[in-house]
């Protein structure tokens, strides 16, 4: 059996902040308030980030982060939208000092067209701004620097969502297409809903951080004829997700205003994350004493950098704070620690005893993690050593690297962020023999298990992705994606769970 | 709907017969046994998902602590959403295990502290807080149970400086109900419903059932406010949120109350008390019926009360308070008095100095009523109940002025707060040559 600790510690590690928590605490036992302890917020839940060079027009950087996991396609009346009151954030530090250098600030406006409908639309819609539209949604884009504040965008069009083959007929071209909007500096925006291009085999990653293909080498090894055989399931198959992609000239977000040419340079490299912020409130006036309906300044309640640092390596206790902190602080903060000594490295020789033993598994701390400390400093896209930049957790991309440039120098819609994360977090890139396998338990030779073979089975998304901006696929419709996550049996041609 | 919850209620009913084991007394042997819930397959509701995942997956592995902890916060929601006290007897099976096996993590000590504040545990739940805030510094659920403890025992500073510490930690549902319950302790009804607001804003796309709770709370406020067809809407919008939520249609039956209605109000709480057996809830059904003229069956909704009150006794729930106000009201004297100082004393709150100030007056000590009920209001709050309480005390003590300021509190807010003491409203109102306002329409 796996140990009590390691139970609870992974099934704690890994609750992603896509992965929606039971919100608790009972309420009207009687007379005494208790408001839930435990909030879920899918509107200003930063699920996803990307960052590439153009491949038809290099000379432009697209930025996509996503917000509110696990959108189920067939989810009327009231379909999910971005919140009037979250400020939506992609930041961009070009010099290396982990701080923006230019952000761009997204806000939302939501009008009621029809309030005598509880429909969506009344009838069919042909274009983002179609009458029969009920439940509109614009948004201004604004360009901060250190210099200066710009909107580049004031009433950008939020597409209606993929309602289903009777509302939207033709959706790309018709409604969401149109809705690609111009920027003032040359770029352009996409704000609306998605195909959710990530893909992950939650099922079995959060069952005890299982693999499926390795199902035999678990330490529960669970029959692989479980009705999925070893082929992973994706979690994010039939989902929506709502996606603000940005399309900028490179020399608008580098610092001194020029295109980076030289790969091994350190202006070539920007740091990105993207956030999400609502506004906090002070209960009383600045006195003490009058209460004041005056809301405050903007918290930062959720942010994302590189791929599942959120999800995987910030202990359960310490999410909230790590939320809160901007990546310039994570190290005053004291949160490369948990980045550097990585709780699943740890738990590897636990779960599978057959492959993983202290002796062959990286122990924890910069110095046995050579290969963790180049992706939180630029290494890993394309710096050397010695122009290595201050360790933070962002997204960095070489603007001199080809278009074409994968995680961890910048990340494409396609990657395969999850596979490549097992695989760096069980050490290829420490691995002593540099053969491309797992040593032994004993730590001196092959095991005949390839690092890569690390794999959760899932390989690509179930949705196409689009060649043009904003790449990011069609949403699934509410007609046809069809989920039948909720009940037992599934209809025939539907993708179901097993068993 | 109602059949399932026509099972809930037997199952409650034989849990009745064997009270749980609690702190008290030599803790028995720790069990990992886990009490499995029936749950309807066909179900749709998310709690119910949750609940069939964790146990499906507790009975492939029974070391699996991360279902037992999801099992035991499921369990925790559910008792939310249906009013069964037995389920937190449930919830705590599986806590006790978690506390043996994983005393130190956070998340077992906010489900323990959450259990904790159900059952008006509350200096056990501020001990468990602690431990969870210092386990995770700025976690905003560490927090907010905080918070709860802090205000349940009348710290009341702490428990402010605890939510602001939320707000700047994390604005969201949690923090921003915890932000107007604070604000409306203060009496400041204005700002407690815009903050109400920004919860309802944030919990968009969340737990239905939380949702549903801060706009129920929403409407509370904006009744308070005077605002009707405000609160109206924010009812209506919670039941869009969570079908059939009873909190929502007892504050209709609140607003119809406030209307002048109380017999179209006795109508929907006898439903209301028929799917989710709170005492709450038939306090304020005997209430409408009293109102509307209807005696006897006003005695009959109160006699429920003891019966649904035993039931949560027998699952752990302290509710010496509540009952003591309900008995200041139907049965005062010496007993109802002991009854409330014996709930005070671990429920110190700003309600709890007003019930006690209550019993104090029912039994002719107003000087001593007077001390409890300014301890409850020292905030300023204007929860008309506690303001009728403040009028009537100063009035028994001759001080006039005092009395019509506390009563204008009531008639500026809603001086049909209890629709079976209208007319002990409107004699305090003619006594003290005040008018009470014709109900809104």
């Amino acid at each position: 059996m796996v140990s009590k600790k390691t139970g609870l510690a992974l099934a704690g590690m890994l609750a992603a902040t896509t992965f929606v928590s039971v919100g608790n605490s009972p309420a009207q036992a009687s007379s005494h308030r208790e408001a839930p302890a435990i909030s879920q917020d899918p509107q200003a839940d930063n699920t996803d980030l990307y960052a590439f060079r153009d491949a038809t027009d290099p000379g432009k950087l697209n930025i996509v982060a996503n917000y509110i996991g696990l959108e189920q396609p067939n989810g009327g009346p009231n379909f999910v939208r971005f919140s009037d009151d979250v400020n939506y954030a992609i930041h961009v530090d070009n010099n290396g000092d982990a701080a923006d250098d230019v952000t761009y600030n997204f806000r939302f406006r939501t009008t009621l067209a029809n309030p005598n409908t509880f429909l969506y639309n009344t009838g069919q819609l042909t274009s983002p701004t179609d009458p029969d539209l009920s439940v509109r949604q614009t948004y201004s884009v604004e360009k901060v620097t250190r210099k200066r504040r710009e909107v580049l965008v004031a009433n950008a069009v939020v597409p209606p969502v993929n309602v289903g083959v009777r509302s939207t007929p033709d959706y790309e071209a018709k409604i969401a297409k149109p809705a690609v909007t111009d920027l003032a500096d040359g770029g352009k925006v996409f704000a609306g809903s998605r195909k959710d291009p990530f893909f992950a085999d939650l099922g079995s990653i959060f069952d005890l951080g299982a693999l499926r293909p390795l199902n035999a080498f678990h330490l529960i090894p669970n029959p692989p004829n479980n009705g999925s055989g070893n082929t992973g399931i994706d979690g994010l198959a039939d989902k929506n997700v709502h996606t603000i992609a940005l399309q900028v000239p490179i020399s608008s977000v580098t610092d001194g205003g020029g295109t980076p040419t030289v790969v091994d340079a350190k202006s070539s490299v920007v740091g990105i994350y993207a956030s999400a912020e609502r506004q906090q409130v002070r209960i009383l006036s600045v006195d003490g004493q009058r209460p004041t309906k005056n809301a405050g300044r903007w918290v930062q309640v959720s942010r994302l950098g590189i791929p599942l640092v959120n999800e995987v390596l910030i202990p359960l206790g310490s999410k909230d704070r790590w939320n809160l902190t901007a990546p310039k602080d994570d190290g005053k903060a004291g949160f490369f620690g948990f980045i550097l000594d990585p709780e699943l490295t740890r738990l590897l020789p636990t779960l599978y005893p057959s492959v993983f033993s202290t002796a062959n598994t990286p122990r924890g701390g910069a110095e046995n993690r050579p290969d963790l400390v180049a992706l939180v400093t630029g290494q890993l896209a394309g710096l050397s050593p010695g122009n290595a930049l201050p360790p933070a957790d962002l997204l960095r991309i070489n603007l001199a690297s080809s278009p074409g440039a994968s995680f961890p120098n910048g990340r494409q819609l396609a990657d395969d962020v999850v596979d490549t994360e097992i695989q760096v977090l069980a050490g290829v890139f420490t691995d002593p023999d540099h053969d491309g396998f797992i040593n032994n338990k004993s730590g001196t030779g092959s095991s005949g298990i390839p690092y890569s073979a690390l794999s959760d089975g899932v390989q690509a998304s179930d949705g196409p992705l689009l060649n043009v901006f904003p790449y990011v696929g069609t949403p699934f419709d509410g007609y046809n994606a069809y989920s039948c996550d909720l009940v037992k049996t599934c209809p025939a041609g539907v993708p179901g769970p097993p068993g | 709907m109602r059949r399932r919850l026509a099972v809930l209620a037997t199952s409650a009913l034989l849990l009745t017969a064997a009270p749980a084991c609690r702190g008290s007394g030599a803790p028995g042997p720790p069990s990992t046994a886990v009490p499995y819930l029936q749950v309807d397959p066909a179900s749709r509701s998310a709690t119910d998902r949750d609940i069939t995942s964790a146990q499906d997956r507790l009975r492939k592995d029974l070391a699996d602590d991360g279902a037992r902890l999801e099992l035991a916060n499921a369990f925790l929601q559910k008792a939310r959403e249906v009013a069964d006290p037995t389920l937190y007897t449930r919830a705590e099976a599986l806590l006790r295990t978690l506390a043996d096996r994983q005393a130190g993590d956070k998340r077992v000590l906010v489900a323990r502290t959450v259990l904790a504040l159900a059952r008006h545990e509350f200096s056990e739940a501020l001990v468990l807080a602690d431990r969870a805030v210092a386990a995770a510094p700025g976690d905003v659920s560490a927090l907010g149970v905080k918070v709860d403890a802090l205000t349940e025992l009348g710290r009341v500073d702490e428990a402010l400086a605890a939510t602001q510490q939320m707000l700047d930690a994390k604005p969201n549902l949690a923090s921003y109900t915890r932000a107007s319950y604070a604000r409306e302790q203060r009496g400041d009804l204005a700002g407690a419903a815009a903050a109400m607001q920004q919860a309802v804003i944030a919990g968009q796309g969340g737990s239905p059932e939380n949702l549903a709770f801060a706009q129920v709370q929403l409407g509370t406020l904006l009744l308070t406010s005077g605002d009707l067809p405000g609160a109206d809407a924010a009812y209506e919008a919670a039941l869009a949120t969570f079908a059939g939520y009873a909190p929502a249609r007892a504050g209709q039956a609140r607003a119809l109350v406030a209307r002048g209605r109380p017999a179209e109000a006795a109508q929907i709480l006898a439903e209301v008390v028929s799917v989710q057996p709170l005492a709450e809830y038939a306090i304020l059904l005997g209430d409408s019926l009293a109102g509307a003229g209807r005696q006897d069956e006003a005695t009959r909704a109160y006699e429920r009360v003891d019966a649904i009150q035993a039931l949560y006794a027998a699952n752990g729930v302290d509710v010496d308070l509540e009952l003591a106000l309900f008995a200041a009201d139907r049965r005062p004297g010496k007993a109802a008095l002991a009854q409330a100082r014996k709930g005070f004393a671990s429920h110190p709150s700003l309600f709890g100095h007003d019930v006690v100030a209550w019993n104090l007056f029912k039994v002719g000590q107003l000087e001593q009523a007077a001390k409890e009920s300014a301890a409850g209001l020292r905030l300023g709050s204007r929860d008309p109940g506690q303001r009728y309480h403040a009028a009537a005390i100063a009035l028994g003590l001759g001080q006039r002025d005092a009395a019509a300021t506390h009563l204008q509190v009531v008639l500026d807010t809603n001086p049909r707060f209890s629709a079976a003491l209208v007319a002990d409203v409107e004699r305090l109102a003619r006594d003290l040559g005040m008018v009470v306002p014709p109900p809104a329409s």
